[in-house]
């Protein structure tokens, strides 16, 4: 086994835990201050519906980005 | 032998398919994982996880005591499983600067795979894993260790800083994504960490007791009892070969996982 000489593939299982992890994050942080911003307009299901929705947008974006990033053979791992 | 997924207390003596006391399947639930602890909260998944950690200590001593330029048997397969964790998962993720993590990732890897492992081995058939407290324990060793190298290789602030801003990003968009990159690096990675390995074992674990419940259940002198039973038995068996697949699985995520936090910790992404 050649270290360090295909360092995309252990990338791969990282890549996928953190599309899940920043979904989570997303959905958490928007769905919680969208609940919030409801709670004081008078409707939380209404905001949290919103928020919630506005995060998995914002998170799919940061995914999205960062993936390309990935794919461009921009590899953060690599040895300076 | 596998019968002992269950204490036969569990099943109820008048529950079967073969008599008919009006009860059904005695689906197993989540109360199969409450075990009786042996003394004060001394249970069978501690007892489990310290036997375990003896037999890798002695297991691995034994390997590497006399250690010769020629191994022998032993201390070939103790290197062989050194081998993959030093090249397999930290020279390719961490690079060559990760060799002094090799001793974590190491410990890590057998601590979690045997603690899985005693989920198939007959007599024991308890994954340790499937107790929720025990990859929560690792998971806050993990977060504790990639939290304190991140602040000590970056600087306190600029490991925050790092990891909230990607660089490369329109700037207005950032306010809206860094504090979803901050929750997920800090808090959810974590959470993820430890729920994959400790559901997967649960799953594991309920999934042969069902069949294995389901074996005695059903088994009886009719048609449906013996193809029914003679089916579920042969359930057991693949999916008992499915789990060993599964531990070694979790074992490597979960280490290879540990290794790209370490690895995010030290440096920076550009």
């Amino acid at each position: 086994m050649k270290s360090a000489k295909e360092p995309v593939d252990a990338q791969t299982p990282n890549a996928a835990w953190t599309v899940m992890n920043n979904l989570i994050a997303g959905i958490l942080l928007y769905g919680g201050v969208g609940f919030l911003i409801g709670y004081f307009l008078g409707n939380t299901s209404v905001g949290l519906a919103v928020g919630a929705i506005f995060g998995i947008v914002a998170s799919t974006y940061l995914i999205f980005f960062r993936l390309r990033a990935l794919d461009g053979g921009h590899n953060t791992q690599r040895e300076a | 032998m596998l019968g002992a997924v269950v204490p036969m207390a569990e099943i109820e003596p008048g529950c079967h398919l073969g008599n008919d006391f009006g009860c059904g399947f005695p689906a197993p639930d989540a109360s199969i994982f409450e075990i009786e602890p042996y003394f004060g909260s001394f249970t069978k998944p501690v007892f489990l996880l310290l036997l375990g950690s003896l037999i890798i200590i002695i297991f691995f001593l034994a390997a590497f005591r006399n250690s010769k330029l020629i191994p022998g048997k032993l201390q070939s397969v103790g290197e062989m499983g050194y081998l993959f964790i030093r090249d397999g998962i930290s020279r390719e993720v961490i690079g060559k600067d990760g060799d002094r993590f090799v001793p974590l990732l190491f410990t890590l890897f057998f601590f979690v795979w045997i603690g899985n492992l005693w989920g198939i081995i007959p007599g024991a058939q308890f994954p340790v894993n499937s107790r929720f407290a025990f990859p929560v324990g690792l998971a806050i060793t993990v977060w504790l260790i990639y939290m304190y190298l991140g602040m000590r290789h970056q600087g306190p602030i600029k490991f925050f800083t790092n990891m909230m801003f990607p660089p490369g990003m329109p700037k207005a968009i950032y306010v809206i994504l860094a504090p979803i990159e901050l929750i997920s690096n800090v808090i959810v990675r974590p959470v993820t960490l430890s729920i994959r390995l400790f559901a997967n074992m649960f799953a594991g674990h309920l999934l042969l007791t069902v069949f294995t419940v389901a074996t005695f259940y059903l088994a009886s002198l009719s048609l449906v009892g013996i193809l029914g039973s003679a089916t579920s038995f042969l359930m057991t068996i693949i999916f008992t070969a499915f789990e060993a697949l599964i531990q070694a699985l979790q074992a490597y995520i979960f280490t290879l996982l540990t290794a790209v936090y370490i690895a995010g910790s030290l440096h920076a992404e550009h």
